[in-house]
């Protein structure tokens, strides 16, 4: 462990450089618009786990603020999942109505002059048809979005053109987990809008640094403490375009009474423990196969994050870009369905931690806008622990051609 | 007409609860903890703490989504007991210490208990 911990990432990682990162990239207005078309908009965006979608007719509404559409996931009769347009074809009303997040339905009828359309998206009814000039249904079904599935999770893309094969977006990824998630059930699903950039939330998640000090207060010595007081993590790998974190859990650490009583109930603590045999996991999961293993964080270019948590957790988060200095920040929460009170008391304390986690995380971020905003400035330093943070600006810095080198004058 | 307060028999200690803290929604539930002094707050932690392990082992005898109106106002209780667990064994006050603010957190799966 004492080995791993002490990883100079920069001489695994020397490409990566340690200069100063310069700031002007999250708040240039011509930049975002760049990331906006060279980055959001060819790639795929995981949104979702086919199990919110198990029966045909189940389906739910992902809203992508970035481009400003509103997605209706739907699993035909084919028992195909598609991701359509939440878009009538007519005057272009919201087919399912905003507040609306999930359901069962057999088909859907807008409700400003009830077209219908059957769960592949194809038009089949229009109320006074022949009022309608050289109309044919087939033409006005709800256009549908490029949607592709891996591992159980759905992603979705936007591009108007034919997007690569989602399994390039995976990449390194693609045959770690096999197998691995499965009974996911969506227990907690919000998001907030936040004022920053993009980059600036995702920052935030991929480093463990900040642990010991923003979380001080929820997170005292869960996966800090014990021989690791600073969480460093156990293992980070920079991919072409994708990375992951390793984090450990400190096996020492004592619960809170009622966390401790609930655990013992179930037999899984809330936080990180050890749920899975280490033998049994894929090679993506836990990759060190620390027996003292936290959670994982895998980030797949450009927007989408997994975690994969020891006790059997699984996060998604995705930062939406709406303009250069805002992003809309949402999180959801995959869990087994609980089997009884007992699992459903003990996933809501974990649930009620998480978000309390989260608000943590989500607590520095329009500070950090503002200040990169004034030019007070110019130029951030990074430590080893946080080259992840770093791989992502020399990403975007090598697609869009926006300059990393320090403010010279 | 109390019967749809009304905890199962054994629990009537936490009766004077019932009306604050029997909660079916996360969003409620969080609301309520956020407004609420950590005298309530405590009140309701030193109640349920030393009955908890009786409240799931009660409710583990029943279906989930089929529990009988007591059982269920008892699980709300229990629901509500982990949303201040933190304000009690950790914050020493209602929400989290330093925090994005709870208000602009939408809430969008709640699943009511
Ligand atoms: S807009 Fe949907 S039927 Fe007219
Ligand atoms: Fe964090």
């Amino acid at each position: 462990m004492d080995q791993l911990v002490k990883t100079r990432y920069a001489d695994l990682y020397p490409e990566m450089g340690t200069n100063p990162i310069p700031l002007s990239i999250n708040k240039s207005p011509d930049q975002y618009e760049k990331e906006r078309r060279l980055v959001f908009e060819p790639e795929w965006h995981l949104i979702g786990r086919i199990e919110q979608v198990a029966e045909a007719g189940d389906y739910f509404v992902q809203d992508v603020p970035t481009f400003g559409v509103s997605l209706l996931i739907v699993k035909g009769k084919d028992h195909k999942i598609r991701a359509l347009h939440n878009m009538c074809r007519h005057r272009g009303n919201k087919v399912v109505s905003t507040g609306v997040s999930s359901g069962h339905a057999h088909g859907f009828s807008c409700s400003f002059h009830g077209w219908t359309y059957d769960l592949s998206g194809q038009l089949a009814v229009t109320p006074d048809e022949d009022q309608f000039f050289s109309f044919d249904r087939a033409d006005h079904g709800l256009a549908e979005v490029h949607c592709d599935i891996w591992e159980g999770f759905i992603f979705i893309n936007l591009s108007k053109t034919t997007p690569a094969p989602l399994l390039d977006s995976v990449a390194e990824f693609a045959d770690q987990f096999q197998g691995y998630f499965k009974d996911l059930d969506l227990f907690a699903h919000f998001s907030a809008d936040v004022d920053c950039n993009w980059k600036v939330i995702l920052d935030a998640f991929a480093e463990g640094y900040h642990v010991p000090f923003i979380h001080g207060k929820t997170l005292p010595e869960a996966i800090t403490g014990g021989n690791n007081p600073l969480c460093h993590m156990q293992n980070i790998r920079l991919f072409k375009r994708n990375r992951s974190l390793s984090a450990m859990g400190n096996p020492d650490y004592q619960p809170t009474p009622l966390e401790a009583l609930v655990g013992a109930k179930v037999g899984t603590p809330i936080f990180p423990a050890l749920k899975a045999d280490l033998d049994e996991l894929p090679p993506g999961v836990n990759p060190e196969k620390n027996p003292e293993w936290g959670f994982d964080i895998n980030i797949i270019f450009p927007l989408s994050y997994f975690a994969v948590w020891a006790n059997g957790m699984v996060l998604v988060y995705n930062f939406w870009p709406t303009g250069v200095g805002q992003t809309r920040f949402e999180v959801k929460l995959y869990w087994a369905k609980p089997a009884n009170a007992a699992e459903r008391i003990n996933q809501e304390i974990t649930r009620v931690m998480t978000v309390s986690v989260v608000r943590e995380d989500m607590s520095s971020l329009e500070t950090t806008q503002e200040v990169y905003q004034s030019d007070a400035f110019d130029h951030i330093h990074l430590s080893d622990q946080e080259i992840a943070v770093r791989h992502n600006y020399e990403l975007i810095s090598a697609i869009t051609g926006w300059p990393l080198t320090p403010n010279k004058n | 007409m109390e019967s749809s307060n009304s905890l199962p028999p054994g629990f009537a200690e936490l009766e004077p609860f019932v009306d604050q803290w029997a909660i079916s929604t996360e969003v409620e539930r969080n609301r309520v903890r956020r407004n609420s002094s950590m005298e309530e707050i405590r009140g309701l932690y030193k109640a349920v703490e030393p009955r908890l392990s009786d409240i799931i082992e009660y409710l583990n005898e029943f279906p989930l989504d089929d529990m009988p109106d007591d059982a269920r106002q008892l699980l709300r209780l229990a629901m509500s007991t982990m949303e201040i667990t933190p304000a009690v064994e950790l914050y020493r006050q209602p929400d989290v210490v330093h925090a994005f603010d709870a208000e602009r957190v939408e809430i969008l799966v709640d699943d009511p208990v």
